[in-house]
């Protein structure tokens, strides 16, 4: 990520009004940029105003902050803050207004869309623009005590910003958000409704093998009990057999039984197609089928099949009505086909339509009159009756030997009255496991259809539970590498930012015995209390510089006052090292603070300065407003600009 | 602050030491460091991110035991 400072102007506010411009003639950022500023010229205005613009927190200024801004003895109404950005070699411009007589800051934002009427930044960048890491690059006066101090935790926030390990919390909150929306709508999500859900499966499997293995044994039974009934029926019927009256009625008997046999099943067939064709099973069917008939779309067909049927029709000579086709009537069958053309399912429609007026025509149209459905069930019923007697007439001969005396036929008709009793409930039971479910309602019941439902349904919910577990341990141990990986990778930088601070603070501070032990969430020094102030703004320093050399980012780096704390040789120490790892350095300098540092800084940067002189217009100034040089001096209504290396080193400012 | 890689060595460094801690194959580094790498470049969508931990979730292995699992309510 690239982000450079391009400039920024201010309006109405306690500064003067000045427009800076950072960039050369080819609008390239200089390296290095000193401004040199006498106090009370509005350096502060100026580096709140930046700080705001970048960061978005003066929408959470209170009223006595806001008029903190505006000018005094001004009566104007607003104050105005812009700072011009380039991101990605993209212009960005942020930008503050303040309404002094509403005591409200207003934010506009213009990029890439155009101006947004809020603080709006590429959502990208926006993380970068956090007040803790904004007050790095805008480098702020307390910072290096801060750094220092162990309950603040700015120099751990530092290298998580720098060197992106929150990517790694950025990920974790992705997978959490994964995690959040795959199982919103799942009812179990941890081991205590596995196991539930697998102790549902388990009982469901046990019930349906139970019924499986109850059906198997009442199919053997009803197959030995068929087996057995039929060859006992044959002793019987050859036991009565051997009375030739007899003989002669049972296969008289077993004929009509046959007879009978078949009649039923003819009027049972008959019976079963009546009440397939439900417009004959009552005319409410019939008139309900004419009606839907009629509802259905009226002369449409099938467009993927019948378009070229059109366009063919109209190259025609004749129409399918017989009249000759003209250019005026085939365009008209061309512009009005697609009325007459829908989607494929008009193909079913049209069939439908087709088989509802046959049938319906059928009958009315039939001249049979129609046997109605009670007449037939009637029908059904009196043949079933038949049968039944015939089949008492045929039982009644064998009881008429039984009676007689024949015990051996008594006992062979006793086993054979309970195999049928037996077979009668086995299939009524297993009637009862083959059969289809009556609801949903059938915990009491051996329906297995049900109950392989049942079995199904568990099995997915197991599955759904088990997919999401298996999500949640990969998300878990995921999450756990990340947050491993961020504590392998915070303690390895820091040894190492260790490290290069020391040999830094060794050339910065030669002499000094300033070391840095390590860092905890603050930065630990060898000896802490004795460092003084201008030895902590160096630790500072070093600590900074040492993160713009490894971190992943460009950012602009800018300073107030930078070696006012520290003597002109460490100044000079500080100049040499920061225009090598500060892509951009911005410096606001005191007239003071020029020996040595300006020469090493200026040495560094192989010259890629920008020398600029602001103050303000005011009586104070007088002087040097009388002698300001003939060119480069830009002037605003309350303040003067003037660029250049000459005016800047020699320019003595009033204290 | 130089731009040469997206990732800091020692965060790479990092990624393939806590992985290889967790018992985990070395593509699983891999595709966290193909994640951070993307979402370093730029904001990263819903379906990038979902494709992303598909991707890992392939290469993670789970034994048996593994994973940590609250008791909830069902």
């Amino acid at each position: 990520m690239k982000v450079e400072l391009l400039g920024w102007r201010s309006k109405g506010l306690r500064c003067p009004d000045f427009d800076i411009s950072l960039t050369d003639k080819k609008d390239r950022i200089y390296r290095v940029a000193l401004i040199q500023m006498p106090n009370g010229t509005g350096k502060t205005t100026t580096l709140t105003c930046l700080r705001a613009a970048l960061t978005g927190e003066a929408k959470e200024w209170s009223p006595e902050r806001v008029q903190e801004f505006r000018p005094r003895e001004s009566k104007d109404a607003f104050g105005e803050f812009e700072v011009r950005l380039r991101y990605e070699g993209r212009p960005l411009t942020l930008s503050l207004r303040l309404d002094f007589d509403m005591n409200s800051v207003h934010y506009a934002t213009t990029y890439e869309r155009g101006r947004q009427e809020r603080f709006a930044p590429p959502p990208e960048l926006l993380r970068f623009l956090k007040v803790q890491v904004v007050r790095l690059l805008i480098f702020d006066g307390e910072l290096p005590q801060q750094l220092m101090k162990a309950t603040e935790t700015e120099a751990e926030a530092a290298i998580d910003a720098f060197f992106q390990l929150y990517l790694m919390g950025e990920v974790r909150a992705a997978i959490d958000e994964i995690w959040e929306r795959r199982t919103s709508g799942k009812t179990a999500k941890q081991d205590k409704g596995y196991s539930r859900r697998r102790g549902e499966v388990e009982r469901l499997e046990l019930k349906v093998s139970e019924l499986q293995a109850l059906q198997k044994k009442l199919r053997a039974r009803l197959d030995a009990a068929t087996a057995e009934a039929k060859k006992l029926k044959a002793e019987i019927d050859e036991r009565v057999g051997q009375t030739a009256d007899l003989r002669k009625n049972q296969a008289e008997l077993d004929e009509k039984i046959k007879n009978a046999d078949g009649a039923l099943k003819e009027l049972l067939f008959a019976l079963m197609a009546r009440v397939r064709a439900p417009h004959l099973l009552h005319q409410r069917f019939a008139l309900a089928l004419s009606s839907l008939k009629d509802q259905l779309d009226r002369l449409r067909l099938p467009e993927s099949s019948s378009r070229q049927f059109f366009e063919e029709l109209a190259q025609e000579d004749l129409c399918v009505c017989g009249r000759p086709l003209d250019d005026v009537t085939r365009d008209a069958i061309r512009l009005r086909a697609p009325m007459y053309l829908a989607s494929d399912k008009s193909g079913v429609v049209n069939s439908m339509k087709t088989d509802i007026t046959r049938h319906l025509a059928s009958e009315s149209t039939g001249g049979e009159a129609r046997e109605s459905l009670e007449q037939l069930a009637a029908r059904v019923t009196d043949a079933s009756h038949q049968r039944d007697v015939l089949e008492a007439q045929r039982k009644a001969i064998t009881q008429q030997l039984i009676d007689g005396g024949d015990e051996q036929l008594r006992k062979l008709q006793e086993r054979l009255d309970a195999l049928h009793k037996q077979a009668r409930g086995d299939q009524e039971a297993l009637d009862d496991i083959d059969r289809d479910p009556f609801n949903d309602n059938e915990q009491t019941s051996n329906c297995l259809k049900w109950w392989r439902s049942k079995l199904d349904e568990a099995r997915d919910k197991l599955a759904e539970i088990t997919e999401t577990l298996e999500l949640h341990r990969q998300s878990e141990i995921l999450k756990l590498i990340l947050n491993r990986a961020r504590d392998l990778a915070m303690a390895g930088l820091k040894m190492k930012i260790v490290s290069d601070m020391n040999r830094a603070l060794e050339r910065i501070l030669k002499g000094h015995n300033i070391r840095v032990k390590g860092i905890e969430r603050s930065l630990v020094l060898d000896r802490q209390r004795g460092a003084s102030q201008g030895q902590q703004l160096a630790v500072g320093y070093a600590f900074l510089t040492t993160l713009f050399q490894y971190g992943q980012h460009e950012f602009p780096f800018v300073v107030d006052a930078p070696v006012t704390a520290l003597d002109t040789r460490v100044s000079s120490e500080v100049g040499q090292i920061l225009p090598k790892v500060c892509p951009q350095f911005v410096a606001f300098v005191l007239d003071r603070e020029r020996e040595g540092f300006v020469e090493s800084l200026a040495m560094a940067a192989k010259n890629d300065v920008l020398y600029l002189t602001a103050f303000d217009s005011s009586e104070r100034n007088a002087s040097l407003m009388k002698s300001l040089p003939k060119k480069d001096v830009t002037r605003t209504p309350n303040g003067v600009l003037v660029t250049g290396k000459e005016y800047f080193n020699n320019v003595t400012l009033p204290r | 602050m130089s731009a040469r890689t997206p990732i800091d060595d020692e965060v790479i460094a990092a990624v393939e030491s806590a992985v290889r801690e967790f018992d985990q194959p070395q593509i699983v580094s891999r595709r966290i460091l193909s994640w951070l790498t993307e979402l370093s470049r730029g904001q990263t969508g819903r379906a990038d991110n979902e494709r992303r931990f598909d991707a890992l979730r392939t290469a993670i292995r789970v034994d048996s035991t593994g994973g940590s699992v609250e008791e909830a309510e069902e």
